[in-house]
């Protein structure tokens, strides 16, 4: 008897946990309804969630960036994750069918361009898109990616090493780089880690055609003390003396500057290169409706103004926001030629790993 | 309760063997934790060490339209490359010898010192030697760079030196090798010094009485009963010092090792193939050397082990000339290795270090305002996989000296090898491995569980095989009810499609009301069906599997405000602290649904046999089908992307330390002990945890503390694995070197450093109380 009545009870139990099992999923714990929208901020809806993020840029500035936009929304964590572009394209690629990340922000846009080709990224029509500065260079014509920042080539030259050789001046030119007093004192990134190198190589290609490009690489890289992985890393090498010269991105040297290197900052007199960094949607996003926000809010003129903050001088690519550092653009630049580079970039990359980069021994 | 196994048959014929093998599996099911035991740590060992190293072996051979292409290979025979990379294998195999060579000469130096020469403070030089195991993978190279760098303290601010072209920098092969002997020796000291203890005295005393000089005694008596030892660290060395990356990557300068070449190729070439064909070639030396070690060194050894240090004093070298050199030699290497590690402390609060040492804490800010998620999820990774490597560790080591069976062989090298290859492979591994549901891993381990819950359900076949199939088909549609159509689309259900497709697709809450319903209904059942002393129990743990499966969705209901409140918190530590913690709630409540499905496998096998007799059947289809409908759930073990994978790769990645401290200690105890519990009547299960845990507890507790820092420290597995949600410290800390400059990193690495020995601290306290518990024990017992 009394087992029965266990078992009654236990069937009534069951029965009761069904009723609300079924009854609960009236609201998914994935997506409540939002509270009532809060009128003090622009937004109709309060976002919510996490918002997983590649950022490419140094970490401070990532990490800058991650806090500003979760003040903006208190509902959103952004999570981040900091990889070089060259990571940053693998772990994209190596997650394609399983995407983790939603949006990836910063890096050069040739990384873009490949992402682009792979079909890893979202086409995206923002409206933000209208108070680009040069669509034609820092706008995807599919909508995939956009240019957020620029930044110029420059010499990064040791105050030390110029106090103590008093007939060397900062390397003026490409050709300067040759030189036989910066032997063995030049620092830059290798082309196969880091994007900057890569700019550097694809100027020298434009500026001198492939066949005297080569040429002068060869005698450039008799030149380098070192390649190193990261392409700001020669800014501290140098700046603390461990060579004379580094190639780095001038916003990079404005930066090292600022944290008390000694450096001096020239550009080459016939024209540099530069680059562009940008922004795209990850294609199959999971939070792609934050990732919109994400990417809406980094094209507005007051986002782009927040670089100096966190030690990031890059120049806004949007009208209306100021750039920090001007004089960092307003020097000779080359007719950079993206689409060239992009598509060429694995096979350059592999001639110098190949040809080049084998380490002077 | 060891089986005794029939293995003196001689074998002539393969069926022969293969009976012997059959009948052999037998009676290892008649030993139900032998039988757990051992499905368990298989399928632990072939799902995350076995497959994802095949997977990158066979990945360097087949290009990504899966067509065979050895043109990876081929290049070191093509002219445009040959030379490039054959200097990339020359080089390593040039840092491995060397760096193998030096860190066993210093292993043994320090070692001799410490057990033969009387070393003052012995208690303090043991503790710095160790300091290299608890510290991150690239310290020493930081602190190398800070003072022997071309624009280092020593070089520059004392020497004065100048370094143009030609002039040999510290950046370069010597400069890896430096720092990996400065790493890796203190392992070599652990094993030489285990063995000079155990070497008895006596031996050295006769010869002495013999009138043999002294240096003729360490010749001829004292270096080859060293030698399977000082062998044994060469060869782990050597594997230590190719799998290592940080040191490479840090002060290679120009010099490439495969190593490198293989984080290069991933990362920098994005050629998949490339790293994985470069990985194999990495695999091969590493796994001459590693059955070199396990075949040959470990057949020669001299030495009768005692299991304990011998009782006698040990002879101490008299000639003050030879114990002075000795001491004086020590003195100054430590004197090296303690100004190593002040420059990274003083590097950490140094302003800008070369240019102006001001003192500046503010590095340290940085730290924790930009690093502090990444510090207490790394940390809390590491420590909640620290259990998980030392169970694992201990019941393998537990089947490998205590039970006979084939493949036992097997099992033991398999475990050792997760964390004997270089951690790029691994990682790159469990990418390839688990990026999408390995179907293919998930059905095996399942079928091995499931037949260990129907032998424990009944003995004749007929049942056993309608409760396999029809729990696994109820399983299947009840999992089917969770796949959305792209899932239902996949290739591996097509069969399926046209069957099933009429059935709707729940929503994840509701469907996991459906399944937890059916455990709650289990557990009311059990209470009427299991009789006697189980049935509390088995109504407990049917109604927890119930309610922890449940609580995977309500924990939401407190994380989610958590997370939230946290965030609205001012300041610039609390919301990440609270948002840190609300995922680490999250984790603990969420386990992937497929290791959840095998973990109730395992328990449900274990409540079945008290389950009444004529129910037991449809208890166990029940089951069945519950786990089944788990373990199938979406995309069962995709795991890259989450916390898991990262806890995984941790736990594989220490499981030899915790298999071997707890191999080592097993044969120390007389089997004899565990029989005479056996034979008063303990079943295995109750003699395990009664008898042999409590014995083993100090050496397993010296496998935590090991496997903790080495979690804490890993690097190079780890790199391909994190996730914006899990930032690692350590992937941090080489990101921050080449951009925030070295302060930072360093301020990073003694934070990293300091949370490694507060745990230690923490688990001796913690030991040390069991220790005495079981002391008492012991006691008691006796």
């Amino acid at each position: 008897m009394k087992h029965r009545v266990l078992l009654l009870m236990a069937l009534a139990i069951v029965l009761t946990l069904f009723v609300i099992g079924c009854a609960a999923p009236a609201q998914p714990t994935g997506t409540p309804p939002t509270a009532a929208p809060q009128p003090t901020t622009a937004q109709v809806m309060e976002l919510k969630g996490e918002l997983n993020m590649l950022c490419t840029p140094q970490q401070e500035w990532c990490d800058g960036m991650k806090k500003e936009f979760e003040t903006k929304n208190p509902g959103v964590t952004v999570n981040f994750v900091r990889l070089s572009s060259g990571e940053a394209l693998t772990r994209l690629r190596n997650e394609k069918e399983n995407p983790q990340f939603d949006v990836w922000w910063g890096g050069p846009i040739d990384s873009f361009i490949a992402a682009k080709n792979e079909g890893l990224l979202e086409p995206y029509q923002a409206k933000g898109y209208a108070i680009i500065r040069d669509p034609k260079l820092m706008l995807d014509p599919d909508g995939q990616w956009v240019g957020i920042y620029v930044g110029s080539l420059g010499f990064a030259t040791n105050n030390d090493f110029l106090k103590n050789n008093p007939n060397v001046k900062p390397p003026a030119s490409m050709d300067d780089l040759l030189k036989p007093e910066f032997k063995g004192q030049v620092y830059i990134a290798h082309p196969a880690t880091s994007g900057t190198s890569y700019t550097f190589l694809c100027t020298i290609l434009q500026q001198k055609g492939e066949q005297a490009g080569w040429d002068y690489m060869k005698k450039f890289a008799q030149q380098v003390a070192q390649f190193t992985k990261s392409g700001a890393a020669p800014v501290q090498s140098v700046g603390k003396g461990e060579g004379a010269v580094g190639v780095v991105f001038s916003h990079d040297i404005v930066a090292g500057i600022e944290t008390g290197l000694p450096l001096t900052l020239s550009f080459p007199a016939e024209g540099t290169g530069y680059e562009i960094g940008g922004m795209g949607l990850v294609k199959g996003a999971k939070n792609m409706e934050l990732a919109k926000a994400w990417f809406d809010w980094a094209i507005e003129p007051s986002t782009q103004e927040l670089g100096p903050k966190y030690k990031a001088y890059q120049a806004p690519t949007v009208n209306g926001a100021k750039a920090s550092k001007p004089e960092l653009l307003q020097v000779k630049l080359i007719n950079y030629d993206f689409d060239y580079c992009g598509k060429n970039k694995k096979a350059f990359v592999d001639k110098f790993t190949n040809e080049i980069a084998q380490p002077p021994q | 309760m060891d089986t005794s196994l029939p293995l003196t048959r001689p074998v002539s014929t393969s069926s022969n063997s293969l009976v012997r093998r059959v009948r052999e599996f037998r009676l290892i099911a008649r030993d139900p934790v032998l039988l757990v035991g051992l499905l368990a740590a298989g399928a632990f060992i072939f799902a995350f060490i076995v497959y994802p190293l095949l997977r990158v072996i066979v990945q360097g051979f087949f290009d990504q339209q899966g067509q065979i292409r050895l043109n990876y290979f081929a290049r070191y025979f093509e002219p445009n490359y040959a030379r490039a990379y054959w200097d990339v294998l020359a080089w390593t195999i040039e840092m491995g010898v060397l760096a193998a060579l030096g860190s066993t000469l210093l292993g043994f130096l320090f070692a001799y010192t410490v057990v033969r020469c009387d070393i003052p403070l012995k208690g303090l030089v043991h503790a710095f030697t160790l300091l290299p195991t608890i510290s991150p993978p690239f310290a020493i190279a930081l602190s190398t760079i800070l003072l022997f760098g071309r624009s280092g303290f020593v070089t520059r601010d004392i020497l004065h030196m100048r370094f143009g072209p030609g002039i040999n920098d510290v950046y370069g092969l010597d400069g890896i090798i430096f720092c990996q002997i400065i790493t890796f020796f203190s392992i070599a000291y652990l094993i030489l010094r285990g063995l000079l203890e155990r070497i008895d005295p006596s031996m050295e005393e006769a010869a002495l009485s013999l009138g043999a000089s002294k240096w003729h005694i360490f010749r001829t008596v004292t270096l080859p009963l060293l030698t399977p030892g000082i062998a044994a660290s060469f060869l782990l060395m050597f594997v230590e010092s190719l799998a290592d990356l940080g040191n490479p990557i840090l002060i290679g300068g120009n010099i490439t090792v495969l190593s490198t070449q293989i984080w290069i190729a991933i990362n920098g070439e994005h050629d998949q193939q490339k790293g994985a064909a470069l990985s194999f070639m990495l695999l091969l030396p590493t796994l001459t050397v590693f059955l070199l070690q396990r075949y040959w060194v470990s057949r020669r050894s001299y030495i009768a082990v005692t299991g304990k240090p011998t009782s006698g004093a040990a002879t101490f070298v008299k000639e003050p000339i030879v114990r002075w050199t000795f001491i004086t030699l020590t003195t100054l290497v430590l004197i090296l290795i303690v100004s190593l590690y002040a420059t990274i402390f003083a590097g950490s609060i140094t302003k800008l270090w070369g240019i102006n040492y001001a003192l500046d804490f503010s590095h340290y800010e940085g730290v924790f305002q930009r690093g502090l998620e990444a510090i207490l999820d790394t940390t809390f990774l590491s420590a909640l996989a620290t259990p998980i490597a030392g169970i694992a560790g201990v019941v393998i080591a537990f089947l490998v000296v205590r039970k006979s069976f084939s493949g036992k062989q097997a099992v033991d090298f398999m475990s050792n090898l997760g964390g004997a290859v270089p951690g790029t492979i691994l990682g790159i591994g469990y990418i390839l491995a688990f990026i999408r549901a390995p179907i293919f891993v998930v059905a095996i381990v399942y079928v091995a569980l499931a037949y260990f819950l129907f032998t424990a359900a009944t003995k004749e076949n007929g049942w056993r095989l309608l409760i396999l199939v029809s729990g696994s088909f109820f399983g299947i549609v009840l999992a089917w009810l969770s796949y959305d159509e792209k899932l239902r689309g996949a290739s591996a259900f097509n069969i399926l499609n046209g069957a099933l497709n009429g059935l709707p697709t729940l929503a994840l809450t509701q469907w996991l009301w459906i399944v937890g319903g059916i455990l709650f209904a289990l557990a009311l059942a059990s209470l009427y069906f299991v009789s006697g002393k189980m049935k509390r129990q088995a109504f407990l743990v049917l109604t927890f599997m119930a309610l922890y499966l449940l609580a995977r969705e309500w924990i939401l209901l407190l994380t989610d405000p958590l997370s939230i409140w946290g965030r609205r918190l001012g300041g610039d530590y609390l919301p990440g602290t609270v948002t840190s913690i609300s995922s680490w709630i999250a984790l603990v409540f969420q386990p992937p649904l497929a290791i959840l499905g095998f973990t109730y496998l395992v328990l449900g096998a274990f409540l079945l046999p008290a389950w009444e007799q004529r129910t037991r059947i449809f208890a166990a289809i029940l089951l069945l089908a519950v786990c089944c409908a788990l373990t199938f759930h979406g995309e069962p073990l995709a795991l890259v992307g989450s916390a898991y994978i990262v806890l995984i790769a941790y736990a594989v990645r220490s499981l030899p330390a915790t298999v071997r401290a707890s191999i080592a200690s097993l044969q120390q105890i007389d089997p004899a002990i565990e029989e005479a519990s056996t034979s008063l009547g303990g079943d295995a299960q109750h003699t395990f945890r009664n008898i042999t845990l409590p014995l083993i507890l100090p050496a397993f507790i010296a496998g935590l503390i090991f496997s903790f820092a080495r979690h804490m420290t890993s690097l190079s597995a780890i790199i391909f694995l994190t996730t914006p949600k899990w930032p690692i410290l350590t992937a941090l800390i080489l990101s921050e070197v080449e951009q925030g400059g070295l302060s930072l990193a360093a301020a990073y690495s003694v934070v990293l450093i300091v949370i490694v020995l507060v745990a230690i601290g923490l688990l001796y306290l913690w030991a040390g109380r069991a220790f005495r518990a079981s002391a008492e024990m012991t006691l008691g017992a006796g």
